[in-house]
């Protein structure tokens, strides 16, 4: 099917979106995963979710929601901002990880290579 | 005979709680006796069903009729009494499998997996595996049940003939009125129901097909970490404005959804029967489902069966269906057609022939 560009890239996006999400059950137990989730739980909602299919007269649920809002907003506000900072605190821990095994991987390279440098070097002086 | 059924739990309007209620009358209708026991059940039900408490475990009984789908602690005073007497069968409504779970509910992947694990156990213990569709009777097989049979889930089809809720019918017709095809799913939110890939193929259809379109989501939430995944992800298509959520809808306000709507579209890749399939299909929508897991057995050649649920070739495949009328009228009535194979004093007569038989061949 022809599609002009601006649809060709929404369709992407959809596709791509969707993907990701589907995705999620195959990276699970990953950190970046465990990360990603806790980023995009970070935000506490405090409207549980009820009906959005009533008419008519109020539901006990719904005053009981309407009733406690001021209450509930407070606690999740502070909730979420904890949240968000402990999110922020794991990715950039997570990123200083790997920063990490990445100098100790160059590490091991150079310390192999020093290793053999000392063989040949030892191997030399057993020759002589 | 009296063949006593046991259930994790009973809850009002849903599909197995409604099928043991079913299979109960229509034990007592055999001139058998039939008792619900359920470790939790709701207000409106508790009426109609004892506790599995310290009582009820003491009872000698004679034939025990297990309904598997959650990890429950019935199954191990199951095997406790298995020894003892009484004949066991299980009727299995499937477990979801707990990878889908893994990354969004890790307690409820846990309990999915520990079902599982019972389910297994249980293999050895009852002397015949009830399966609700060819799928799940496939699943009994390979966890080692010898001797299966398939009977389907007991619905009153004839409950989705009744008046829908007239605010709510009132409302959605007038939406309706004001132009634009209707998607409606109907299922749990969870992982495994993917509406994230309903949403990404109506967000598509709107951009290539008809931007008026309108998607209502219902379903109690299971999830909540996937729900609010779903929710950004609404928000990143933008189409906010034209997706309905709704997650405590009484009975008449979904038949309402089901009369309002144009095309049932479900693209969830693990269901162990379906019910809202049949739903749609007897109240004459046609449905859109991907190919998975029971979904076939419960569609038939009902309806538009998809090998593949990329946003695009759905849009595609939902609005050649749509705007094709003769092909439309063709699915819905081949969908009547099918939804009258499960009609309830059929089922009631299979389920409850299997059920004597086997108690006839146990004696």
């Amino acid at each position: 099917m022809e599609l002009d560009p601006a649809t060709q890239q929404f369709v992407d996006l959809a596709r791509e979106s969707a993907a990701d999400i589907g995705a999620a059950a195959l990276a699970a137990g990953s950190p970046e995963a465990a990360i990603e989730l806790a980023a995009a739980l970070a935000s506490v909602d405090a409207d549980p979710p009820l009906s959005g299919a009533r008419g008519g007269a109020a539901s006990p649920k719904g005053l009981t929601k309407r009733a406690t809002r001021w209450y509930l907003q407070y606690v999740a506000d502070q909730v979420s901002a904890f949240n968000q900072a402990a999110v922020n605190g794991l990715r950039g821990l997570s990123g200083r990880t790997e920063r990490l095994e990445h100098e100790n991987a160059e590490l091991r390279e150079r310390v192999a290579e020093l290793a053999r440098r000392i063989e040949i070097i030892e191997g030399g002086r057993d020759e002589r | 005979v009296r063949i006593d059924q046991f259930v994790p739990s009973m809850v009002s309007h849903d599909a197995i709680s409604n099928h043991v209620l079913q299979l109960q009358s229509a034990l007592r209708a055999a001139g058998l006796e039939s008792e619900v026991f359920a470790e939790a059940a709701d207000r409106e039900l508790r009426r109609r069903v004892h506790p599995f408490d310290g009582a009820a475990r003491s009872v000698k009984r004679e034939a025990v009729l297990y309904h598997a789908s959650v990890s429950s602690s019935i199954v191990s005073w199951l095997k406790e009494i298995a020894q003892a007497g009484p004949i066991a069968a299980s009727n299995y409504h499937n477990v979801t499998p707990a990878r889908f779970f893994d990354a969004w509910s890790p307690r409820i992947a846990d309990s999915l997996r520990r079902a599982r694990t019972e389910l297994e156990s249980m293999s050895s213990v009852v002397s015949i595996g009830i399966a609700d569709s060819p799928f799940n009777e496939g699943e009994l097989r390979t966890l080692g049940y010898r001797r299966t049979n398939v009977c389907p889930l007991l619905i009153d089809l004839d409950a989705y003939e009744r008046k829908p809720d007239a605010r709510t019918s009132r409302r959605l017709q007038r939406a309706r009125d004001r132009g634009g095809g209707r998607w409606l799913f109907v299922g749990r939110i969870a992982p495994n129901k993917c509406q994230h890939d309903v949403v990404a193929a109506f967000a598509v259809y709107r951009r290539v097909f008809d931007p008026s379109a309108h998607l209502t989501l219902l379903g109690p939430v299971t999830s909540l970490s996937y729900l609010r995944r779903l929710e950004s992800l609404i928000d990143e298509l933008g189409v906010g404005a034209s997706v309905e959520l709704a997650h405590g809808v009484p009975f008449s306000h979904l038949l309402a959804y089901y009369r309002c709507a144009d095309v049932f579209v479900c693209l969830s890749e693990h269901e162990g029967f379906c019910v809202p399939i049949l739903e749609a299909m007897q109240v004459g929508l046609p449905v859109v489902a991907y190919g998975a897991a029971a979904i076939p057995d419960t569609l038939g050649r009902a309806g538009v069966v998809l090998e593949r649920k990329d946003p695009l070739s759905v849009a595609v495949e939902v609005h050649d269906l749509v705007a094709d009328p003769p092909r439309n009228s063709a699915v819905v009535a081949a969908g009547r057609a099918r939804a009258s194979d499960f009609a309830l004093p059929s089922t009631s007569e299979q389920f409850v022939s299997t059920l004597t038989r086997w108690a006839a061949d146990a004696d």
